[in-house]
């Protein structure tokens, strides 16, 4: 500008100088802009940036499989492909050749294949992000769609067949935006029959219930270890040699479940609540000497394999989240308790004022009108006033102990999500309510901690924390967890157990509430429970609406299994004996049959009534039944006492019956001396005594005892 | 504003009113070997920079669509070599030779642009804004910027005095853009058109234009401006798109969010030279337009600063040159090829870091496209040229 006017040059010089300073106000905005982003945002955009490329989102490791106790699996993951599309890349150049694929025909043509409508097909190729950002776990592939899950192998092998026509009518080298993502799909063999066990993973990949919620930090896997890097198609690189799940495999779960039982108990439960019409209901089998669950079983339940829609009734665990009042079952605790505190003896009268019984406000009614009973008679006629004149004797806080020294009141923490605490309430219980809580009412209990106090009954006493998870193992095989049975806390005398279960076989017995439950040719130690359910609008009880329960084991002199029953809102029919009784007969005795731990004889009722028994198999069977009875020692010779040493009281009555023998009964626990001796004549009048002491190792729980209660040494 | 007193001297000594053209005849090898070598110096580091730039954020998707990971570093090369002869071409000579050219040129880049909106250009991203000559695309928008600045150089030095008039000094000026701009909005190029009218107003200030006839204009187009954003679909979604990225995340603004998280992985420092990860695809055609993303997040804030402080030292060089040229035409063509170069730059940058809504415009130097780095380097040749006028003067 040294050719122009001074003036006009100056002028020019500040014009420029006015736009390069516009300039440096632009340069300096940019400055401030790259610092808000690389340095104020860095960490969240990073973030962001990661999400999309790492491999931990794409990747889902193999998870991990759950194993019932004979390594027959509950759930396992079987590999499976889902199509991914996406139609940014399909509507881009298809390589070289500058061709572009028409989305909509490719949806036409595609939709048939996959079993979709091609509004469908259209509909998910437009949105073109997928949801999967709050679905870890599934292919989260930039700008694609998952057009489907879990393809079979058809489908596959149809998608290739017109991607290879596809190619060749548009004269394409390759096409991009259309491919198969590698994923996982659970499977559950079991299906409905174990799937509040199992639980459930939804379609991507998140643990919905069960044990694959609570166990999903070991199922899983871990998967933060690999680095690999995925570009915007899906592809992995940078990771040569690496292979989905490889080295990242979720552990494996093995349970005390047994399948067999668990289909048996499942089967039979949602065949009788079907038949009566019922709400809901609940089997759990255990055994009861280590408190493993070999079975646990609700009603209604739902096929884990499908996805479940809005219906939460079916995915409900009734057995641990359900509270209910138990009813008469609960006599059996009440009993216990007071047998084993020395409230009561076993040969104790009880006075059930002819089946009409009013204590403050409240009436307490029989089904039977009786005047004397002994405990056995109590629980065999399941005598409501009986019941409650034992609580009363074990007064409020002797109840209470009783209860919780049983586990009630408390979470019995089986790994399923969702337990109910049923707690006590909170104030100390009055007169009125000790009297209703000894036979069940105003009480609230799980069938788990039935089950567990059940469970205690039946192992001498000893209560077994119910067990449902074994071990876990990694991968390799090698150890993660291992849960054996622990050795459980003493709740009651062994020998009070013992008495309590000879007892509890006199209510599947001739004129016991629950002969529905009894199996031919083996002792069943149980009880019934008919509980109204309380009324949902008003005070007191509903007239209509019943929990029917059963609760029981087998074979009584050694348990091997403990089953409860608890069906909830029969229809037809309401009580305990008739609704629950014949699952628990029908489960205990085809168990008892699987284990091998049926008597060779023994022809169930509803044997017969299905199968018509091969008639050499009856015969060889009553053979040896008779050949049995005969053998020498079974049954003492005439006139000479029998040994009753070790017997409890009810087997040392059941031996001396026969003979003609009376006893003379002092003490309890287990037969430690009689007079006369064995095997030496009985006098004229053909009466024993037997002196009784408790098994040691075992201190009774302190009850603060009645006055009138005569307290036995 | 670094006028040496010695040359404010001097021009107080030059008589007025005289004509530029006539009044400094062309001296033969008058200003062999005075070019500004630093200028230079920069413009050759810029351009291996971005060679290098473009290798590392093209080598995947080349690999991908060629099966060779160097396609798109081996053009860029070639390109370069290719700039440099241009830019060799119009350094070896006086710039008052170039006004001679003015028209040829002018005419030339009209017919192209005429050819590309009337259908024989190539699509690309969306728009027709490429011709095919023989092996190489041509994207006659870019030639159309160094032309304008020729001609409006040519034609405001004529002009001289009158440039203060209306129908004179202002009103051909305007229609002359007007036309051009027209032209790139029919490719649709939006991004060139707002180039060219930013250059043709800031020439004519530069010049002396009537700042009311600039700002007249300027609010008289505003209503037409809207218009064009708000009545074009894909412009109105993406003016929606630039207020809102989150919202379009996935269609119109992917690019966009892509380019922002990019930036911002990089962090101060950057993930490294070539390991970028947003280039693998997640960043569509990362060695174009948005070039500067990988750069951000490979080499971080560091990075984007030094290359700011690269083009600041250019735009310095650009600004001093035209202020020491020789006459007014020498100005006009420094002032308007570095506005030209610190435009793209700022609308490239502020795009891709989401301060600006999304322009069609290349980095100078350092996206990959034959056009514009060709004409990119011709424009510097251009400055080359007017400071060794300035010298020799």
């Amino acid at each position: 500008m040294k050719n122009l006017d001074p003036r006009r040059a100056r002028w020019m010089r500040l014009r420029i100088g006015i736009l390069v300073t516009l300039m440096a106000l632009g340069a300096s905005r940019l400055v401030s802009a790259a610092w808000g982003l690389q340095v104020d945002r860095h960490d969240a955009l990073e973030a962001d940036c990661e999400r999309q490329y790492s491999p931990r989102l794409r990747l889902a490791p193999r998870r991990g499989t759950i194993f019932d106790r004979h390594h027959r699996p509950l759930a396992v993951s079987v590999p499976s492909q889902a199509l991914v599309v996406s139609p940014r890349q399909l509507a881009g150049e298809q390589g070289r050749s500058h061709r572009r694929v028409d989305v909509a025909s490719l949806a036409m043509r595609l939709a048939p294949i996959v079993g979709m409508t091609v509004e469908d097909v259209r509909h998910r190729l437009q949105q073109s992000r997928p949801v999967s950002v709050v679905h870890p776990g599934t292919p989260d592939l930039m700008g694609s769609v998952v057009l489907k899950h879990h393809l079979n192998d058809g489908e596959v092998v149809a998608v290739r067949a017109l991607l290879a026509q596809m190619k060749t009518e548009l004269h394409l080298g390759r096409l991009d935006g259309v491919s198969f993502e590698e994923e996982s799909r659970r499977w559950y063999p079991a299906r409905e029959d174990a799937a509040h066990i199992t639980g459930q993973v939804g379609m991507f990949g998140d643990a919905l219930d069960g044990l694959e919620s609570t166990l999903d930090e070991h199922l899983k896997g871990r998967n933060v270890e690999v680095q690999g890097v995925r570009d915007a198609r899906g592809t992995l690189v940078f990771a040569d040699g690496l292979r989905p799940g490889e080295g990242m495999a979720g552990e494996d779960v093995t349970l005390s479940i047994d399948s067999t039982i668990q289909m048996i108990a499942a089967r039979e439960l949602a065949q009788q609540c079907q038949t009566v019409e019922a709400h809901g209901g609940s089997v759990i089998v255990t055994d009861p000497s280590t408190g493993e669950v070999l079975a646990l079983a609700n009603y209604p339940t739902y096929n884990p394999n499908e996805f479940v829609g809005g219906d939460l009734e079916p995915r409900r665990n009734r057995a641990i989240t359900e509270r209910f009042e138990p009813g008469s079952t609960l006599k059996i605790f009440t009993v216990g308790g007071a047998l084993d505190n020395g409230v009561i003896d076993a040969g104790q009268l009880i006075n059930c004022y002819g089946g009409l019984y009013s204590i403050g406000r409240v009436t307490i009614h029989d089904t039977h009108a009786d005047t004397w009973l002994t405990p056995m008679q109590v629980l065999a006629r399941s005598s409501n006033i009986g019941a409650a004149q034992i609580g009363a004797a074990l007064g409020a806080d002797g109840l209470e102990r009783v209860l919780r020294r049983y586990g009630f009141g408390e979470r019995t923490e089986i790994p399923l999500p969702g337990e109910a605490r049923a707690r006590f309430g909170q104030t100390r219980w009055v007169d009125t309510e000790v009297a209703t809580v000894a036979f069940g009412q105003g009480i609230n209990v799980t069938a788990i901690q039935m089950a567990q106090a059940l469970g205690a009954v039946a192992n001498q006493g000893r209560l077994m924390p119910p067990l449902l998870v074994s071990r876990i193992t990694d991968p390799t095989g090698a150890l993660v967890e291992d849960h054996p049975p622990g050795e459980g806390r003493a709740v009651m005398r062994p020998e009070s157990a013992r008495l309590l279960s000879e007892m509890l076989t006199a209510v599947t017995e001739e004129g016991g509430t629950g002969v529905e439950a009894a199996i031919p040719g083996v002792h069943v130690a149980g009880k019934t429970g008919t509980a109204q359910k309380a009324n949902l609008n008003a005070r007191g009880y509903d007239p209509d609406r019943w929990v029917s329960s059963f609760v029981g084991f087998a074979p009584a002199e050694r348990p091997r299994l403990a089953i409860t029953v608890i069906i909830d809102e029969p229809h037809m029919v309401h009580s305990g004996a008739a609704i629950a009784g014949p699952v628990f007969r029908r489960v205990m005795e085809q168990s008892l049959r699987y284990l091998g731990a049926l008597p060779a004889a023994n022809v169930g009722r509803d044997d017969l009534a299905r199968l018509p028994p091969r008639p050499e198999h009856v015969l060889a069977a009553q053979a040896r039944a008779s050949a049995a009875a005969a053998a020498p020692n079974a049954v003492p010779t005439v006139g000479a006492a029998p040994s009753l040493l070790g017997l409890s009281v009810r087997e040392a009555v059941r031996r001396a019956q026969p003979l003609g023998i009376e006893l003379e009964v002092q003490g309890s626990g287990l037969v430690v001396a009689q007079d006369p001796p064995a095997g030496t004549a009985v006098g004229s009048d053909r009466r024993v005594r037997v002196q009784l002491e408790p098994a040691g190792g075992y201190t009774p729980v302190l009850v603060a005892a009645p006055a009138s209660a005569e307290v036995p040494r | 504003m670094s006028a040496t007193p010695t040359n404010a001297r001097r021009d107080s000594m030059a008589p007025v009113g005289v004509a530029p053209y006539r009044a400094q005849p062309v001296e033969k090898n008058a200003s062999l070997g005075r070019v500004d070598h630093a200028l230079l110096g920069v413009t050759m580091l810029l351009v291996a920079f971005g060679i290098v730039m473009i290798y590392s954020a093209s080598a995947v998707f080349a690999e991908h669509l060629h099966h060779n990971g160097q396609f798109f570093l081996v053009r860029q090369t070639m390109y370069a070599v290719m700039g440099f002869v241009g830019l060799t071409f119009f350094a070896v000579q006086d710039h008052r030779k170039l006004r001679s050219l003015t028209y040829p040129m002018l005419g030339v880049t009209v017919v192209l642009m005429l050819a590309v909106v009337l259908g024989a250009g190539h699509s690309g991203g969306g728009a027709a804004r490429w011709i095919r000559l023989g092996p190489i695309n041509v994207q006659p928008a870019e030639i159309a910027k160094l032309s304008l600045i020729v001609w409006l150089s040519h034609s405001l030095a004529k002009k001289n005095e009158k440039i203060r008039t209306f129908s004179v000094g202002f009103l051909p000026h305007l229609l002359m853009a007007g036309f051009l701009m027209l032209l790139c909005l029919k490719q649709p190029d939006f991004g060139s058109a707002v180039v060219l009218l930013l250059l043709t107003f800031t020439l004519l200030f530069v010049a002396g234009a009537r700042t009311g006839y600039i700002l007249g204009t300027f609010i008289a187009a505003m209503p037409l401006a809207v218009y064009l954003v708000l009545g074009t679909e894909y412009r109105r979604r993406r003016w929606e798109a630039f207020l809102d990225p989150a919202r379009f995340r996935s269609t119109i603004s992917y690019q966009l969010v892509e380019s922002m998280m990019s930036f911002g992985s990089g962090g101060m420092t950057g993930v490294g030279l070539g390991d970028s990860h947003q280039k693998l695809f997640f960043l569509p055609e990362a060695h174009t337009d948005f070039i500067s993303a990988i750069l951000g997040e490979e080499l971080g804030f560091v990075g984007v600063a030094g290359l700011l402080c690269a083009y600041a030292f250019m735009i310095w060089r650009g600004v001093r040159i035209a202020i020491n040229a020789a006459d007014d035409h020498g100005t006009y063509l420094a002032f308007g090829v570095t506005t030209l170069l610190t435009l793209q730059a700022l609308i490239n940058l502020g795009v891709a870091m989401g301060a600006l809504p999304t322009k069609g415009l290349t980095l100078p130097f350092i996206s990959y496209g034959g056009s514009s780095l060709i004409i990119d380097l011709a424009a510097i040749g251009i400055l080359l040229s007017v400071s060794r006028s300035a010298r020799a003067a």
